[in-house]
C-alpha cells in the first residue's frame, strides 16, 4: 500500500470551535503553499461543511469548492470516526486517487463528548479542542480526548474573565494530565494561537516538508 | 529530523538481530524508541528515541508497528519498545464456562481490548481506581476470581479492532 496523505483529524464538544479552528488554520496553510481538502462530519445536516466551503473555498478561493465534502453520519459522531470509520476511509481512498496533489487531508469530527478519540486508521495526527466556557476545571477532568489527542486547543480564552475561568489553572492542569503532550490556548475570533497550532501542524505531522508544489 | 520509513524485522522473531542489538548497546547507530500502544497503530508519527534524537515515522498505509520491531534508515536501527500500561487481569482458574462467557461480555461492554491466556483475560485500565468498577461488576463471582492490576506491555487478541473509551 502506498504512503498515505498525512490526516488531521479534529473532535471536541459541540460548540468549542471545530469548524471555526478549521476556517483559521487552512489560510496560513494555504498561504504556506500547502494544498487540504476538509471533510466535515455532522450527525444529521451538512452545515459545518456548507459553512466552511462558502467562507474557504468561495469567498476566499483558498481550495477548490470540491475538495470542501460533508459527511452525514447518521449516528453517533464517535461512530464514524472511531468504531466504523468506513465511510470516511472510502472516501479517503478515493481522493489519495483523485488528488495525489494534496498534502493534508483535514477530518472534523461531528460534537461528541470528552471521550470522542479518532481511529489511528483514520488520523495521524488528533487535534482535540475545548472551550474555556465549559469551565477551568475542563482539562483537570480528563477524558480520552483531553489525555490522548496530540494537541490540546483550548479556546475561546477571551471568555474567561467573563466566567471566572482560570487560565492558569487550565495551563497547570493540562500539563500535569497531559504529562508533557502540548496544548495551545486560542481565540479563533482574533486569530490569537492559530500560527501556533500550524506550527505543531507542519513541525509534527507535516515533519516540515516543503508543499508539493515547492518540489521539482 | 532522521526519517524512517522501513521496519526491517523484529528482535522476538529473528534472534539474529536480537543479538545484534545485545552486542551494540553502546553504538550510537543503534537505538530505541518509547511508543504508546495506541500509537503504534499510526503510520505517521513524530517521536524522540532514548538518546533525544527526533525520528519522523512515515510508514507504508496498512503497516502496524509491533513491540520488538526495528526500524533502518540512514545507517541507524531504531528498536521499538512499547510503553507499559496499567491493566487487570481476571484469573479465573477452573470456573465454570457460563461465568467465562459473562466476564467477556462485561469486559466487552466496556468497549476494551483483551488479552487472552490460558487461565486469565487481561484488559486494560485508565486508571487504578477502576478497580472498584470492576469488583462492583463481577460482583457475583468475586469469590471465584481473582483480579490483578499490574503494569505491562498490553498485546490486545489480534482478531478484533476493538476501540476503547
Amino acid at each position: 500500500m502506498p504512503k498515505r496523505i498525512p490526516r488531521i483529524g479534529i473532535g471536541g464538544p459541540v460548540g468549542s470551535g471545530k469548524s471555526m479552528l478549521i476556517e483559521k488554520i487552512v489560510p496560513v496553510l494555504a498561504k504556506r503553499g500547502y494544498r487540504i481538502c476538509v471533510i466535515s462530519n455532522d450527525v444529521i445536516s451538512k452545515e459545518d461543511a456548507n459553512r466552511i466551503r462558502k467562507n474557504l473555498a468561495t469567498e476566499q478561493g483558498l481550495l477548490p469548492e470540491n475538495m470542501v465534502i460533508g459527511i452525514a453520519t447518521g449516528g453517533c459522531p464517535h461512530t464514524a470516526i472511531r468504531e466504523d470509520p468506513s465511510m470516511n476511509l472510502a472516501l479517503i481512498e478515493e481522493i489519495e486517487q483523485e488528488h495525489t496533489e494534496l498534502d493534508l487531508i483535514i477530518l472534523e469530527s461531528g460534537g461528541d463528548n470528552v471521550m470522542t478519540t479518532f481511529s489511528p486508521a483514520l488520523a495521524d495526527y488528533f487535534i482535540y479542542i475545548v472551550d474555556v466556557s465549559g469551565g477551568d476545571k475542563y482539562p483537570r477532568k480528563g477524558g480520552l480526548g483531553i489525555e490522548s489527542c496530540d494537541l490540546l486547543v483550548i479556546n475561546k480564552i477571551d471568555l474567561a474573565g467573563l466566567i471566572n475561568a482560570d487560565l492558569s489553572v487550565m495551563d497547570r492542569d493540562a500539563k500535569t494530565l497531559r504529562k508533557g503532550k502540548p496544548h495551545v490556548f486560542v481565540n479563533c475570533k482574533d486569530d490569537t494561537g492559530i500560527e501556533q497550532v500550524v506550527n505543531h501542524i507542519v513541525e509534527d505531522l507535516l515533519f516540515e516538508e516543503l508543499p508539493k508544489t515547492h518540489h521539482p | 529530523m532522521l526519517k524512517v520509513e522501513k521496519i526491517i524485522g523484529n528482535i522476538f522473531e529473528n534472534p539474529e538481530l536480537a543479538k545484534e542489538f545485545e552486542s551494540n548497546s553502546h553504538n550510537e547507530n543503534y537505538k530505541t524508541v518509547n511508543i504508546l500502544r495506541y500509537d503504534l497503530e499510526k503510520t505517521r508519527l513524530k517521536q524522540k528515541t532514548s538518546d533525544g534524537t527526533q525520528i519522523g515515522i512515515d510508514l507504508d498505509g496498512g503497516t502496524k508497528m509491533t513491540h520488538g520491531d526495528v526500524f533502518y534508515g540512514n545507517d541507524v536501527k531504531i528498536l521499538i519498545q512499547q510503553i507499559p500500561e496499567q491493566t487487570i487481569s481476571v484469573r479465573f482458574v477452573g470456573l465454570e464456562p457460563k461465568f467465562l462467557v459473562l466476564i467477556g461480555h462485561i469486559i466487552g461492554n466496556l468497549h476494551r481490548p483483551v488479552s487472552l491466556e490460558a487461565d486469565s483475560i487481561s484488559f486494560p485500565i485508565h486508571d487504578r481506581g477502576e478497580i472498584d468498577l470492576f469488583r462492583t461488576l463481577f460482583r457475583d463471582y468475586m469469590d471465584k476470581i481473582e483480579l490483578i492490576v499490574e503494569e505491562k506491555i498490553f498485546q490486545p487478541h489480534k482478531s478484533m479492532n476493538v476501540h476503547e473509551h
